[in-house]
């Protein structure tokens, strides 16, 4: 372990560490374009010139380039490299079209943030600017400005090195050199937006955030991509204060946060785009049929259907299908009302779903929903001679199941115009649901529910890791967590216990079981150890 | 698809072995195709790039930083002017005035003849002959106008019969 000093300071780094990160180390930031921690080195922007003193000799160079070295000193901010630096600076402002205040990267644009570090001098040039392509389709979810770029070649290098394939170039000489796609080939690869996220400028942005909202407007919240099973650490950008623009909606991007267990920089672009049914096509109010009902009435009336459902039907004449999209917590204490106390077979949570996720050699993987993994760990499922969920909807299809719960789940999706047959068939269908689809027209009772974003919760990956989401909105409506509406189901039904929150679910949920030990609630965790350790997406 | 000839094949081939890696071959494999096919034109591109197992973009992004491999078919004298600091010092622009003036043509423009086109050049290595000017592949240095239109006259003169542009030989490969 090498021990060097920057700045002054002392710091020791594992073998191989670039100067960079031996410098983050001590929370000093050396300002770069081309480097990042994902990537392969090319030191082509020349931006982190830092002063080097090694056995008597000083020379200028590169940050990203160099590794630590025993007794090396460092200095990062002298007036030398600061004069390099703004050098630089000068150089990629030349061409550049200082288009700020329309640039949707403003605000978190390293170009800026580094001009207003080093420069705030004059243009010095008086020839006219060199103009390349704007407002290019560079892939279908991706927009190229390529007079911002700063030919860092990111976004080149992500394509080639993390997804496998050149779908970007930089091609040409001089002031007219661009990045762009090769003629007839497309940035369309499922994880396109990363290069939105590396790039340090606004050349490529995301055309779903495209002049959504400034950036310093949204809140970023913790959260786990709830896509597939893979469980990617995300933020959500939020903003719920400026409605003016586009009324009701409360999500603007997801972008993702580093973890180098589960998803490393990256996140897909599924992910990146399912955020919509948080703010689109929702419920907030509890109904009786077609009516709308305070919760008092809507979980009374529930309940006692549940009651004579079962004094009638028997516990065989009841099904139960809950999504695992829904929590831990969710599932806990669903499994307490339905299992435990109702004593309920035909409980299941192997749903299908409309939306399947194509697996591939990064992120993905094919399970549509986040906590498949968490289900099953905490024995959530059918009891002995219960069905499985085809078997379930099979039942309820030719009358042997007369009373449905389902919580969810997108029985719309899968069986299109049958769903709605479905309910017809039976004596009653309890919805517990987001959205206001086929089922939730046609149920006795709709328990309007509050989606991950709106609390907090924990979801199990596929490998078991069991991890932990913020609440990043308020509760649509009047909608409420899933575990909190089987929770007061189950007081009308006779149970004694309760919980106060989210986190008391969890305390008693993971007691004993060593795959949650590690999560501890209130830590923001899901970042590993180390200099990566990062409150922020970017680099 | 644009193919190689068989005996330019076999010189890529032998020139590939030379180098620890295939893509470092880019450049001469680049040379050879300009030499076969008058100029890089996409398809050309694609012929390098399946030779050497790299991508297309890997070639794309070579042929285009070297001024060298033409974009378009030259003209049968492919006048390169260079426009660095010292030619420019020395008149290049003035170079490039009587070109626009006599020939009618403007940097990455070919005239109606086919006979001269003309390109701006990056440093041709001869800033103490300046200015400098390849035609085709011979050099002329110290230039002026008057030696400039001489050069002109005298190519215009040894011009052969007008034999196929390698643009239509071009194109008749491709049809
Ligand atoms: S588009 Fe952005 S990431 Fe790509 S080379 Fe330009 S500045 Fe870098």
């Amino acid at each position: 372990m090498p021990e060097l000093t920057i700045d002054g300071r002392a710091v020791q780094v594992p073998d191989g560490t670039n100067l960079i990160l031996a410098a983050r180390k001590l929370g000093i930031d050396v300002p770069h374009f081309c480097y990042h921690p994902g990537l392969t080195v090319v030191g082509s922007c020349r931006m982190c010139q830092v002063e080097i003193e090694m056995g008597g000799r000083k020379r200028m160079d590169l940050a990203c380039a160099n590794q630590a070295a025993d007794g090396m000193v460092v200095r990062v901010n002298t007036p030398e490299t600061i004069k390099a630096r703004k050098g630089v600076l000068e150089f990629l402002l030349m061409n550049h079209p200082i288009d700020c205040p329309v640039c949707d990267d403003a605000g978190e644009c390293k170009l800026q943030d580094y001009y207003m570090v080093h420069g705030l001098y004059q243009n010095r040039l008086d020839v006219p600017k060199w103009h390349k392509p704007k407002v290019y389709s560079v892939g279908p979810r991706v927009i190229l400005d390529a007079e911002r770029c700063v030919l860092c070649s990111r976004c080149v290098r992500f394509c080639d090195e993390i997804w496998g394939d050149r779908q970007l170039g930089i091609f040409g000489h001089g002031s007219e050199e661009v990045l762009i796609n090769y003629p007839g080939k497309e940035l369309d690869n499922p994880y396109s937006v990363n290069v939105v996220d590396l790039c340090p400028v606004g050349a490529l942005l995301e055309k779903k955030f495209r002049f959504q909202r400034r950036v310093w407007y949204l809140k970023s919240v913790k959260s786990i991509c709830p896509r597939c099973s893979r469980g990617c650490n995300i933020y959500l950008h939020v903003d719920q204060d400026h409605d003016y623009k586009q009324p009701g909606k409360r999500v603007f991007r997801v972008k993702p946060r580093y973890n180098p267990e589960v998803n490393r920089w990256w996140i897909s672009d599924r992910g990146r785009n399912g955020f919509d049914f948080i703010d689109q096509n929702r419920v907030g109010v509890p109904r009786i049929q077609d009516e709308e009902v305070t919760w008092e009435e809507a979980l009374g009336r529930a309940a006692e259907l549940i009651r004579a459902g079962l004094k009638t039907w028997g516990p065989q004449g009841l099904g139960v299908l809950v999504a695992p999209s829904a929590s831990n917590e969710d599932a806990f204490v669903a499994r307490r009302l339905l299992r435990d106390l109702l004593k309920l077979e035909h409980v299941d949570f192997d749903v299908p779903s409309s939306d399947q996720p194509q697996a591939d050699h990064l992120l993905l993987t094919d399970d549509p929903y986040p906590n498949r993994q968490g289900f099953r760990d905490l024995g959530f499922g059918p009891g002995e001679g219960g069905m499985r969920t085809a078997d379930i909807v099979k039942a309820a299809q030719n009358g042997k199941i007369k009373g449905l719960i389902v919580a969810g789940t997108d029985l719309e999706g899968v069986l299109g115009d049958r769903a709605a047959g479905l309910a017809e068939k039976l004596g009653w269908l309890i919805c517990v649901s987001y959205a206001g689809d086929a089922l939730w027209q046609r149920a006795a009772v709709g328990l309007p529910m509050a989606v991950y974003a709106e609390r907090p919760g924990t979801f199990t990956n596929f490998k078991g890791k069991v991890q932990k989401f913020e609440q990043a909105l308020t509760p649509f409506g009047a909608s409420q967590p899933q575990w909190l509406i089987w929770q007061r189901l189950a007081q009308k039904l006779g149970a004694k216990w309760s919980y106060e929150d989210e986190r008391a679910v969890f305390k008693d949920l993971s007691q004993g079981k060593p795959a949650y030990d590690t999560l501890d609630w209130f830590a923001t965790f899901g970042a590993g150890p180390g200099p990566y350790n990062d409150n922020w997406y970017m680099w | 698809m644009l193919q190689f000839s068989d005996a330019t094949r076999q010189q890529a081939l032998a020139l590939i072995e030379k180098y620890p890696r295939k893509s470092a071959a880019i450049i001469p494999l680049l040379h050879l195709a300009q030499k076969e096919f008058g100029w890089i034109s996409e398809e050309a591109e694609l012929a390098v790039a399946q030779l050497l197992d790299v991508p297309v973009v890997s070639v794309r992004e070579v042929s285009g930083f070297y001024f060298m491999f033409h974009k378009h078919p030259p003209g049968r004298y492919h006048l390169q002017v260079c426009h660095n600091i010292s030619c420019s010092l020395l008149g290049a622009e003035t170079i490039l005035d009587w070109i626009r003036e006599h020939l009618g043509i403007e940097s990455g423009q070919t005239t109606p003849d086919g006979l001269f086109s003309v390109e701006r050049m990056e440093c041709l290595a001869c800033c103490d002959r300046a200015p400098a000017m390849l035609i085709n592949d011979e050099l002329h240095v110290h230039l002026t106008r008057d030696k400039l239109a001489a050069l002109v006259e005298e190519r215009r003169r040894q011009a052969p019969p007008p034999e196929p542009h390698p643009t239509d030989n071009h194109e008749s490969m491709e049809t």
